[in-house]
């Protein structure tokens, strides 16, 4: 596993460089700012691009506009995004520019070492993360309450993994359920929900995010 | 302009309201020409004789008998000038039947005619030394005319009473008061009189250098060619008066020279005044209306427009003075520099104590028509007061409204730096201490650390949840970076109470989505606090000139802000964008706020 790390805070992202390495990943490019993130990875494509959001010289969605510029360029290079913010629309943001290979994770997780390799992980083999704490918010708000009550306690569980992008079988082993199990579950979330169950684990995360995102009575 | 004059104008503006007062006006005029018409052909008819004999002589006098009485009916008929105009008239009525004598012999009224000729002079003399007003002004204009008058009228007096018409060609005249036939005396007045005459004239000479000198402005140029005019009959007449003294055998054919320059310089005086009376008919007209719209004009704008009509000016420009500002301000109370733009003139108007009031900027062409623009400014010199209190008024709202939304905008600014430093300073500080955390987890190899290892984690994380809601209280950056739709978003995502969405997908200024932004806040605040409702509905319109935010709920209504209360601290900050706030909140039936900001 190699990554690229762009965060304009050099205490955080030395820290980050030796946290990855301690975890036996390849640190392959430190930056400061997006523009030289983009030239590490032209020199040298990693397996993953680990980015800011607020970065110079904006200081504003610079690293959105980067991912963007990423995902064009480099579209086997899959791009994690390291952010500060827990709002929903970043998220969003990112992964409407496609979701395979794509992340939005709070800084926070750099506290869970073997929760950020795992992302990494799951992102360089093309599947779609979202921060939980993002889907809780989603999860928990109270325009989707309403229709939230007729899904089980487990049901929900599965709601929520599939909104931070896991797969079946990541789901499966999350929640230590047979993937039969699982499928189950998910076909079940589907037609409670009234949505049409998207095989293609990356569109059923915008599906699921679309429904939760939904401002519409 | 005096202040007299200005009333006057007041009057007639007035008068012109009511209805009949027109119809009566044009009644006066059909009689009037009648009356002239009527006369000219009565002249006309009694004059056969004085034709035949002296056409060269008669037709002048016909004609400039007739131009006084035409004129001199005209001034009649304005306001405030019955008696110049009557006394113009009657010159003209005497001074033309001075000349019918001779076949007016059987009829008492010779003997009056013989006093004409006097009085018509009187007559002229006097209304040059009060025209335009209605009495003579100065004492030794008065004790000139009674001096005059009554050397003229004694002297003329003597001369019927010591000549008896007969002498003359045999003929009796009715009535003839024949009390002192004396060649010698009748002589010696005759004389008199000529000298008396004589005076008379350079008497008017003089006094009406004197009144040319006295006026101005607008007199002056209304007035002015009256008295030159005047002054050259004058002349005219004392070379007259000179080449005929004390010579009456002289024959006519020999007067003729001098008696045709004095009457034509005669004639000259009736088409003077009747371009003063045109004169002053247009710029009264004019002003008058002006001063029926000024009168009503309270705002800068509608001031500021009537000197445009009137001036006939549509790019005229004012600019009062602000003693506040130091400086001049515009018509909407904006800071102007007093710089007139190429082809434009500059007017300063000051109050009666000559302070500064303001400065008219008019086309070029006004110069040609200086007077009007005085008599405009003059009229108008209360309103422009009024006007200039209200723009200095207008200037000073402007500057709170700007300072406010100053106050609002560095608020917002402050709130948006804090937010940063937490971001970049703190929020940077506990990630960078989360990671090393995080590589201690990995690194310890002892249970009982990494039992406490876990808990710091968990504090650390949050100690980052309270940092990043209190970063985001602050300021959403979303907000900043995303715009009003996401941020709303989020907003409605963790509100307690199901709150839909209509938000296009589009950006307006920062200042004004900032405050929609917070304006939203408050509403759903307020939704929480007061109104028991169960859903909220925010919607903004999609429209690129103004961001129209609306928050409606379906609670109890009944939402009364007061000061203090959030609502009205929104409203200001609206208010501060030049936008408003507005709350219909009627019992039971919900609470709607729509915030309505123009995007500039």
């Amino acid at each position: 596993m190699r990554v690229a790390v762009a965060d304009d805070s050099a205490l955080f992202r030395q820290g980050l460089a030796l946290l990855l390495g301690d975890q036996g990943i390849e640190v392959t490019a430190q930056t400061a700012h997006g523009q030289q993130l983009l030239a590490a990875v032209n020199a040298d494509p990693p397996d993953v691009a680990i980015l800011d959001i607020r970065m110079p010289p904006t200081f504003t969605d610079e690293g959105l506009a980067t991912a963007a510029q990423l995902r064009r360029f480099h579209p086997r290079v899959a791009v994690l995004m390291l952010s500060t913010y827990a709002e929903t629309p970043y998220a969003v943001r990112l992964l409407q520019g496609g979701a395979r290979g794509a992340g939005y994770l709070l800084k926070d997780r750099v506290t869970d070492a073997a929760a950020l390799v795992d992302a990494l992980h799951r992102l360089a083999a093309g599947e779609t993360v979202v921060d939980p704490d993002i889907v809780t918010t989603l999860v928990a708000q109270q325009r989707r309450a309403s229709q939230l009550d007729p899904l089980t306690d487990r049901e929900r569980e599965v709601l929520r993994l599939l909104a931070e992008g896991r797969s079946n079988s990541g789901i499966g082993r999350v929640l230590h359920l047979s993937p039969k199990t699982v499928e189950a579950h998910v076909a079940s979330v589907f037609t409670k929900l009234g949505l049409s169950d998207d095989p293609h684990d990356n569109r059923r995360v915008l599906a699921v995010l679309a429904w939760l995102r939904s401002t519409t009575d | 302009m005096t202040q007299e004059d200005t009333g006057r104008v007041v009057e007639t503006a007035a008068r012109r309201d009511q209805l009949w007062p027109p119809v009566r006006q044009g009644l006066a005029y059909v009689l009037a020409v009648s009356l002239v018409v009527t006369f000219t052909v009565a002249l006309i008819r009694t004059q056969t004789v004085f034709i035949q004999v002296a056409p060269n002589d008669a037709w002048p006098v016909i004609v400039t008998g007739v131009a006084f009485v035409a004129v001199g009916t005209l001034v009649l008929l304005e306001r405030g000038q019955r008696g110049n105009g009557a006394l113009l008239v009657t010159f003209g009525v005497l001074f033309s039947s001075n000349w019918i004598s001779p076949v007016m012999r059987s009829t008492p009224a010779a003997v009056l005619i013989q006093f004409s000729f006097v009085l018509s002079w009187l007559c002229l003399a006097w209304v040059l030394l009060r025209y335009p007003d209605t009495r003579i002004a100065h004492w030794y204009e008065r004790v000139f005319l009674v001096v005059a008058a009554a050397w003229q009228l004694g002297w003329q007096g003597l001369v019927t009473i010591t000549w008896p018409p007969r002498w003359a060609d045999g003929e009796q005249v009715a009535h003839w008061p024949e009390l002192l036939p004396s060649y010698q005396l009748h002589a010696f007045a005759l004389r008199a009189v000529e000298w008396g005459n004589l005076a008379l004239v350079v008497g008017l000479i003089v006094l009406m250098i004197f009144r040319a000198r006295r006026t101005s402005g607008l007199d002056r140029a209304t007035y002015g060619p009256t008295y030159v005019a005047a002054g050259a009959m004058a002349i005219a007449g004392f070379a007259n008066g000179m080449s005929t003294a004390g010579r009456p055998d002289l024959e006519v054919p020999q007067r003729a020279p001098y008696l045709l320059l004095e009457l034509l310089a005669l004639l000259v005086i009736p088409f003077v005044l009747l371009y003063g009376v045109v004169r002053r008919r247009l710029v009264r007209s004019r002003v008058a209306d002006l001063v029926m719209r000024v009168n009503s004009a309270v705002a800068p704008a509608e001031v500021e427009a009537a000197l445009r009509r009137t001036m006939a000016d549509p790019g005229l420009t004012v600019l009062f003075w602000s003693a506040d500002l130091d400086g001049y301000v515009d018509v909407r109370g904006q800071s102007v520099v007093d710089a007139p733009p190429p082809g434009r003139v500059r007017y300063p108007v000051t109050t009666r104590s000559g302070e500064p009031l303001a400065v008219v900027h008019a086309d070029a062409s006004a110069a040609h028509h200086h007077e009007l623009l005085d008599a405009a400014l003059a009229a108008s010199s209360l309103a422009l007061e009024n006007a200039a209190l209200h723009a200095s008024l207008l200037a000073r709202l402007a500057e709170v409204r700007e300072s406010r939304a100053r106050l609002a905008e560095a608020a917002t600014v402050e709130r948006r730096r804090i937010e940063r430093d937490l971001h970049d300073g703190a929020q940077q500080g506990l990630l960078a201490l989360g990671v090393t955390l995080g590589r201690a987890q990995t690194a310890s190899d002892s249970a009982a650390t990494a039992g406490l290892l876990a808990q710091a984690r968990g504090e650390l994380t949050d100690a980052l949840q309270q940092l990043r809601r209190l970063a985001s209280g602050l300021h959403p950056a979303v907000l900043t970076q995303l715009g009003l739709g996401p941020a709303l978003e989020v907003l409605a995502e963790r509100f307690p109470i199901p709150v839909s969405l209509a938000v296009p997908d589009r950006r307006w200024p920062e200042p004004e989505e900032t405050t929609a932004y917070f304006v939203a806040c408050e509403a759903l605040a307020n939704a929480v606090k007061h109104s028991h409702a169960t859903h909220l509905r925010i919607e903004v319109a999609d429209r690129a000139d103004r961001l129209i935010l609306t928050v409606a709920d379906n609670g109890r209504g009944g939402a009364h802000p007061v000061v203090g209360h959030g609502l009205v601290g929104m409203r200001d900050r609206a208010a501060a964008l030049g936008g408003t706030v507005t709350i219909t909140s009627e019992q039971d039936s919900g609470t709607l706020i729509v915030a309505e900001l123009p995007c500039v």
